[in-house]
């Protein structure tokens, strides 16, 4: 029973990084139906950003500050110098994934010549072990479920209660309608990837401060950044974030009963199971409708 | 009569020419050595460190003027960290296109791969990275300049019954140098009266412990053993200690990036592993560690010195090979010389002895703890 617990609190945890990669880059998809491979770069940017902030710094908040912003204006630039200007060209869907994915491994691999692939610690988070009974886990874990709160409730009120939000839900929902209607949809896209590669950012620090930066990381962010939407149900961001704490509870719990090394394989078990049964995923309904 | 004359003594001289003093083999040009590293992908550290270690030492040769006039030159090929496809194309390459008859080799799996194509050609490999059980005996041509896992795993056992330990959780690499070690020594710490109480493989460069460390903390053990390389003990000690895991933590790996990613958590850990100090005090230890930081801005740790030593090594099988005479720039050459000097210099301070019969070879092993992210040496082990 100690261990069921255990895998609880781990699955929270884990799910809650997945639910930050799942809406932020579920909001992009939703908003521009660009298959963004690159928000693992993003993510790789935002860590490395954040490292270098603390070499320079020394203040870890300073330091994850400097990382949010690395992101967001590599985000910006994702979308303003690649992506727009292959829509103008009018690149179809694959190119434009093949030119996302050729940008993750360009940057990582960017990274790895400048910082070198040994992994880059963050210090200064004051970790405090919590223990209940053999069961242990800590301040950063707690951090981490409150962040994916905080950032999932934002998120949800700015979209439906601010005129940008509820002209970013007009997009989803209908762009060529929100054109007619005076909505400057490429603006909005912009803002997208700023809002998504914003959401990403405070993931790449804990991960971070967790497990330290490599260049590699980008791979794995963009894995667990596209499984929660593809099971939420593309366009629900609630999905997206409901999704996030499914795949990493049941791959924490999944591994109860068999090896610890098939903890991927579960995950891509949710995603097979949720497909076969509701091929739009759990809350795929609303990508229809637009309603977030 | 006179013709037949004249062409029976061109015969002999082109029999002369051919057959005469095996000394007269040309040199070659330079010597073009391989490698088959991890330039890429989980384990790309090892490649940069390993190159970076046989580089410094081809420059030092290379800047005396090289081995009688003939310098060193490397050509590197990728077996992006593990894949026994990319170690074979690369090393085909290596044999077909640039002649190697010696390459450096890193990883198990990769190392294995490419065994068949070395024994065909007559390439002599020289492992200073990888520890695998299975790269015991895996070829005439294949010697190892680092002591095996196996041999640490086993010190680690030993030190740990030395502690009182009684059960065991392991957790390790999900390949042959991972789960050969704890094939190797589960029996063997039974045999000493120990338990096994959890045993959990993980793929290389799992960045996330905490379900393993899950398991291991509910079977309750006395300690951990880990059976893993690079960075990942790093990761494993910063997850166990941050989840509460209070019970001591050992393996067969100190690495200095790995303790920076677990800072103070890795107080306390012990280490089993071959003993490099950068900040010995032998002379030869002394002039790569400094040749070496003022190119990398760096401290080498073994992993780099094994690779440096290496070409040492090369430089004393083409002196002997070559006084011997005959066709000296080839691997078999190259072999014959090794198991008849079999006992080199070591860049570790003392020597390396290699074993003929089965590859590997005995250097200096030590425990080592972790204390403010530096390993402190406590003793020499001698493995039983």
């Amino acid at each position: 029973m100690e261990l069921f617990g255990q895998l609880v609190i781990n699955g929270l945890s884990l799910g809650s990084i997945y639910s930050l990669l799942g809406i932020s880059w579920g909001l992009i998809f939703a908003v521009t139906r660009t298959f963004h491979f690159a928000h693992g770069a993003t993510f790789v940017v935002a860590a490395y950003a954040t490292y270098l902030g603390q070499q320079m710094v020394g203040h870890l908040i300073l330091a994850a500050l400097m990382g949010i912003l690395g992101a967001i204006i590599f985000g910006l630039a994702i979308e303003k110098f690649l992506y727009q200007y292959l829509r103008r060209a009018f690149a179809t869907p694959l190119v434009i994934f093949i030119a996302a994915l050729g940008t993750l491994i360009t940057v990582e691999n960017f990274i790895a010549m400048g910082f070198g692939t040994d992994a880059k610690p963050l210090v200064g988070f004051p970790i405090k072990v919590i223990k209940i009974g053999r069961i242990g886990f800590n301040n950063l874990h707690v951090v981490m479920f409150g962040t994916a709160a905080i950032l999932l409730v934002g998120l949800i009120w700015y979209l439906r209660h601010t005129k940008s939000g509820k002209a970013l839900r007009a997009v989803i929902s209908n762009p060529e309608m929100a054109e007619v209607i005076g909505i400057d949809v490429s603006k909005y896209f912009l803002l997208a990837f700023g809002l998504g590669s914003f959401l990403l950012a405070p993931a790449a620090v804990l991960v971070t401060i967790e497990r330290g930066a490599t260049p590699d990381l980008g791979h794995w962010a963009i894995l667990y950044s596209f499984m929660p939407v593809i099971i939420g149900g593309i366009g629900s961001i609630p999905g997206a974030a409901l999704a996030g704490i499914i795949i990493g509870l049941a791959e924490s719990i999944g591994i109860w009963k068999i090896s610890s090394q098939w903890q991927l394989g579960i995950a891509f078990i949710v995603l097979v199971i949720v497909l076969i049964i509701k091929p739009t995923g759990l809350f795929g309904f609303r990508v229809y409708r637009g309603k977030i | 009569m006179k013709r037949s004359i004249s062409i029976g003594s061109l015969i002999i001289i082109v029999s002369l020419l051919v057959f005469s003093s095996p000394s007269a083999a040309a040199d070659p040009k330079e010597y073009k050595i391989g490698a088959i590293l991890a330039m890429t992908g989980a384990g790309a550290w090892y490649g940069q460190v390993m190159s970076q270690g046989f580089l410094t030492a081809m420059d030092e040769i290379n800047a005396q003027g090289g081995i009688g006039g003939i310098k060193f030159k490397a050509v590197i090929e990728d077996h992006q960290s593990g894949s026994g496809a990319a170690a074979i194309s690369g090393f085909n390459k290596l044999v077909n296109v640039d002649k190697v008859p010696f390459s450096f080799t890193s990883y198990t799996a990769p190392t294995l791969s490419i065994i068949p194509v070395a024994n065909e050609k007559h390439v002599l490999l020289l492992n200073g990275g990888a520890v695998g059980p299975k790269l015991v005996k895996a070829s005439p041509y294949l010697f190892n300049n680092r002591m095996l896992a196996v041999m640490h795993g086993l010190g680690l056992a030993q030190r740990a019954k030395e502690r009182g330990f009684t059960k065991m959780a392991a957790l390790f690499w999900n390949d042959d140098a991972g789960i050969g070690t704890h094939k190797f020594v589960e029996p063997r710490w039974k045999a000493m009266g120990g338990t096994v109480v959890a045993a959990e493989a993980h793929p290389i460069g799992t960045t996330d412990y905490k379900p393993y460390l899950s398991k291991i903390m509910a079977a309750n053990p006395d300690f951990l053993a880990l059976w893993q390389w690079g960075k990942d003990w790093g990761i494993a000690v910063k997850q166990a200690r941050e989840m509460g895991f209070p019970k001591p933590i050992m393996g067969i790996e100190f690495t200095p990036d790995a303790a920076k990613i677990a800072g103070a958590t890795a107080d306390g850990y012990e280490a089993v592993t071959d003993y490099f100090d950068p900040k010995g005090t032998d002379s030869w230890t002394q002039k790569f560690v400094a040749s070496y930081k003022a190119k990398y801005k760096n401290e080498p740790e073994f992993y780099a010195a094994n690779y440096y030593e290496g070409v040492y090594i090369l430089a004393e099988l083409i002196k002997k090979a070559k006084a011997k005479g005959g066709d000296y720039w080839h691997g078999k050459a190259l072999r014959e010389a090794l198991i008849e000097i079999k006992r080199f210099p070591s860049v570790y301070g003392g020597y390396v002895e290699f074993n003929p019969e089965d590859g590997t070879c005995k250097k200096k092993t030590a425990l080592f703890v972790v204390k403010g992210g530096e390993r402190i040496f406590q003793k020499y082990i001698e493995i039983q």
